[in-house]
């Protein structure tokens, strides 16, 4: 079993983490810098090193600096499944790659998971078929595919500026979009969100300078757009076949072959959970994240951080895009060096005032972007049959009865019905259920709270656990 | 203040709920106060085991009477909770543990129960035909079981409730005082219930409030650690457990894999908050494996725990207080409650009847600890 | 027929994955999970529970609708599993390109 002892560890190679790896590494920290993909990037970045001389520079830079510098001990393809702090020291990650387990401790930590897309449950999103635009724009970047038009192609169904880069990603690898069904909500309008978000709000400058914009806006002039959409719902036997939905002028049904859904991202908080971080609940982006300062340094009230700290920077503490997450990941690996004592205190101000600024800016965009466009609420019309949970296949109704029976919070409602005991361990139905239960109960959000998250972080095998047992540990003695 | 209810168990785990049904179908008002919700922690780290099997000798009665009411499921809260029939083997790794099994053979044989049966390698590998192949016989109970902890605490839950009991969540209670005429709690909001007849059925939390009354238990709290793995294939059906060692296992019918065994993690008793022990857990995976190698590629999912009471000597605090009249003790089932509690509640129902319960008592006696040197903590 | 095509822009060195015993083509970047999608399969996994097709959906290793059993390793996420020449593939749901 591989074992070592760095001064930071980053968990997440996209932006942010590459980012606060590069600036800590460069001031002297030993780094080791995990990603389960195979490749760095994180997903704005994804399959950015293969395309060779396309592609944002900044991301390709970035990467390269991560490769080059010594000091990076870059680990791909590598899943933390479990983080703690076991001494006073600092945090302890225990890891699985191809090659076996590997344990490192560290004596500060920077979590840079990023973002998810806000899962949105609607009657047939179950469906093979039917993925998130996220999901399109990966398969797009990794695998260059592009939806067929045959049987009604792809509808693209939701809210949310990343629609609208798909839609231009699309358009310039030829590919196409059968219709675009705007999700009703107040004073939402597709077209006026295109006409005045800036491009650089987006993060994705190469394929979404001003040029891009107005491809975005062409494409999407040729592609019928269904606005104030309601009664949301895809059919078929087997896999998606149709999409069923009203608006304006009527019920009606279109075919698809494809269904790409999109409500926003919200940030993956499962490793902040895990470490029983302070979050907190945001109104206007609908989302828990992690309560940090403007480093990024997070906190647990109740039971002290050791070591030098631990810092959420990027997607992972609020959504900002991928230049506020690089910039995010900066400011936390400058505040982590300086707290590993590798920067006086005079530098570390004298670096950090111009990102921190650059990304007050973001920051006050992004929040002008989610009262434009804010989220979705799920629970809003969530049918009983509708399926909430997918991995335990448990349907808003059978949540809605554990609730109605007196299960008053999340933790109560998955030991009642399943949700969130499966596979994805409550990422997916996670967010539903915290807004399921707010709608029901009559409390708000930030009350209510998210599932507990325990080890191990992701699904890992009983005889590599068993594997991580010393003989010589310090375990209870086991008379009987 | 509240007054006029009958009786007031503290605590709405198994045991509690178990008093609940079991005072209420004998004529009393009662209310629940459960610190949080409904079997948060003993209760919910179990992996299930109806046993009998391997109980301390004090415990046996208990648990072979207790087998019945499980059997009964339907009949006594509306539901089976899960339960079937199911053999427990308790599997010797190595000659010396098969001694210690012979060992134990005899002791249970002494005492008159023929309940448990020693099996050698041929009976032992065709009841578990996954088992690894160095184990040389294992200690067989045929008529143990298990049931499914969570469905018990809801079945227990409604059946409380439907029989006409109140149960209160949130409602930490904090002190307890006896006087000539009933038994006064306070509660951590401030406010004070009283009744003629209270139970202190808080697990871990149990023996601060007996203290409270003057009757110092030792009963440590901690954290009970359960893991569970991913649906797999069928390849055992009894639950099963190691001699000196700490594992118990079950299979559910959904095909996940239920592990615990009594590894520790710390509890903290002010939030009800636990830290697992990842060390105690690689070691829970490491005894699990070694036994059922099959289990190499299955994934962990989960892992969560429950904090419990366990006292000194293993065995439960049960009995009515020998300094508050009208308090009745039942907590720290030390790990090994959850075959015993649809009995307790009945046992408990009798003694605030003042009726004998029909089981020797005396070694679960609240004063059995000296006083003074094991304060409660 | 799959519900998608490859672009222009893709890598034109392509590779073989093995699939429920059937080969199914790939190129240099593919996750097995885009390999598999550009073959036609949406749903590659089923739930435990009742059978029922899991389908991929976030493409990003959030969901867990895309496990497989790759290369001998169950309970894999084939979406953060870089395609490899002669890598196989045990779906649990045997999809093909036609959604039977």
């Amino acid at each position: 079993m591989a074992d070592e002892s760095v001064d930071l560890a980053v968990i997440g190679a996209g932006p942010a983490g590459l980012s606060a790896a590069v600036t800590a590494a460069e001031l002297g920290a030993s780094v080791a810098l995990f990603d389960e993909q195979p490749a760095p990037g994180g997903q704005v970045w994804r399959g950015l090193e293969r395309q060779g001389r396309g592609g944002d520079r900044a991301g390709h830079d970035l990467i390269a600096r991560a490769r080059s510098t010594a000091g990076i001990r870059l680990r791909l393809a590598t899943t933390v499944f479990h983080a703690a702090f076991e001494g006073a020291d600092g945090p302890t990650l225990s890891w699985m790659d191809a090659g076996g387990l590997g344990r490192t401790t560290a004596r500060g930590l920077v979590l840079a998971t990023g973002a998810m897309e806000r899962p949105l449950a609607f009657p047939g999103w179950t469906l093979p078929g039917v993925l998130g635009v996220g999901a399109l724009q990966a398969a797009l970047k990794t695998g260059g595919l592009v939806p067929e038009s045959g049987g009604g192609g792809l509808v693209i169904v939701g809210r949310g500026a990343l629609v609208l880069l798909y839609l231009a990603q699309l358009a310039a690898a030829g590919g196409r979009t059968a219709a675009v069904l705007e999700l009703a909500g107040p004073g939402r309008n597709l077209g006026r969100l295109a006409s005045r978000l800036p491009g650089a709000l987006l993060g994705d400058p190469a394929t979404l300078g001003r040029g891009s914009w107005l491809l975005a806006a062409r494409a999407r002039r040729g592609v019928p757009l269904h606005r104030g959409v309601t009664n949301l719902q895809a059919e078929g036997g087997g896999r998606v076949e149709a999409v069923r939905f009203t608006d304006a002028g009527g019920e009606r049904v279109l075919p698809c072959r494809l269904l790409a859904v999109h409500d926003g991202v919200i940030p993956n908080t499962q490793a902040s959970r895990l470490l029983r971080l302070d979050h907190e609940w945001r109104d206007d982006a609908a989302c828990f994240a992690p309560v940090t300062d403007d480093w990024g340094r997070a906190s647990r009230v109740g039971k002290a951080l050791g070591g030098a700290g631990v810092w959420v920077a990027g997607d992972g503490a609020g959504i900002e895009g991928a230049k506020g997450a690089a910039i995010a990941g900066r400011l936390a690996g400058l505040d982590a060096a300086r707290c590993l004592g590798r920067l006086p205190e005079s530098a570390f101000r004298a670096h950090a005032s111009a990102p921190l600024r650059a990304r007050a800016g973001i920051q006050a965009l992004r929040r002008f972007l989610d009262t434009l466009d804010p989220p979705l609420d799920p629970a809003a019309g969530l049918a009983d049959g509708t399926v909430v949970c997918r991995c335990e296949e448990v349907t808003a109704g059978t949540i809605r009865a554990a609730i109605a029976g007196g299960a008053v919070g999340p933790n109560r409602v998955k030991t009642a019905t399943r949700c969130g005991m499966g596979a994805c361990q409550g990422r997916v139905c996670g967010p539903i259920l915290t807004r399921l239960l707010a709608h029901e109960t009559g409390r708000p959000a930030a009350e209510i709270g998210a599932l507990r998250v325990r080890p191990p972080l992701k699904p890992v095998p009983l005889g590599a656990l068993a594997a991580l047992d010393r003989a010589d540990a310090p375990v209870e003695a086991e008379e009987e | 203040m509240a007054t006029g209810r009958d009786m007031l168990v503290i605590g709405g785990g198994l045991i509690g709920l178990s008093t609940a049904i079991a005072a209420t179908r004998a004529g009393l008002s009662v209310t629940v106060l459960e610190a949080r919700t409904c079997g948060r922690h003993a209760s919910s780290a179990s992996a299930g085991g109806v046993r009998s099997l391997n109980r301390h000798p004090a415990e046996i009665a208990l648990a072979r009477a207790a087998l019945g009411l499980w059997r009964r499921g339907p009949e006594l809260f509306g539901d089976p909770c899960g339960y079937a029939q199911s053999s427990q083997v308790r599997v010797a790794e190595d000659e010396a543990a098969m001694e210690g099994l012979r060992a134990r053979l005899a002791l249970v044989e002494g005492l008159g129960w023929r309940h448990e049966r020693l099996v050698g390698r041929n009976e032992l590998y065709s009841r578990l035909p996954s088992l690894a192949g160095h184990c040389q016989g294992a200690l067989v109970v045929e008529d143990d079981g298990f049931a499914d902890p969570l469905r018990s605490v809801h079945a227990f839950r409604r059946t409380a409730l439907g029989l006409g009991a109140t149960i209160v969540e949130n409602a930490a209670v904090t002190a307890i005082e006896a006087d000539a005429t009933g038994v006064t709690v306070g509660l951590a909001d401030g406010s004070d219930r009283r009744a003629r007849v209270v139970v202190n059925a808080a697990g871990a939390w149990g023996a601060g409030l007996a203290a409270g009354v003057g009757e110092a238990v030792d009963v440590r709290p901690v954290a009970l650690q359960m893991t569970v793995t991913e649906p797999v294939p069928a390849f055992v059906g009894p639950v099963v457990g190691s001699h000196g060692r700490k594992l118990s296992l079950k299979q559910s019918d959904v095909g996940t894999v239920v592990i615990g065994g009594g590894f520790e993690g710390t509890a903290d008793l002010a939030t009800g908050d636990s830290e697992l022990s990842f060390a105690g857990v690689a070691r829970n995976m490491a005894n699990a494996v070694r036994l059922f190698p099959v289990l190499a590629e299955a994934r962990v999912v989960r892992t969560w725990a429950g904090i419990e009471g366990i006292a000194r000597d293993d065995l439960p605090v049960l009995g009515t207080s020998r300094s508050a009249p009208g308090l009745i003790h039942a907590f720290a089932f030390s790990g090994h409650g959850f075959a015993l509690c649809p009995l307790v509640g009945r046992i408990v129902a009798d003694l605030a009847a003042g009726r004998d319960p029909g089981f020797d008592l005396a070694p679960f006696a609240p004063d059995r600890f000296a006083p003074g040197r094991f304060a409660a903590t | 027929m799959s519900p998608f095509r490859r672009s222009a822009r893709i890598s034109s060195s392509t590779l073989t994955l093995l699939v429920d015993g059937e080969t199914v083509p790939a190129v240099d970047g593919d996750s097995v999970a885009t390999a598999l999608l550009a073959a036609g399969r949406t749903a590659f996994a089923a739930s435990g529970k009742t059978g029922n097709p899991l389908a991929a959906y976030c493409l990003m290793g959030v969901c867990f609708g895309c496990l497989c059993e790759i290369d001998g390793r169950p309970g894999t996420q084939a979406c953060l599993t870089a395609a490899r020449d002669g890598m196989t593939v045990q779906t649990r749901h045997g999809d093909d390109a036609d959604g039977r």
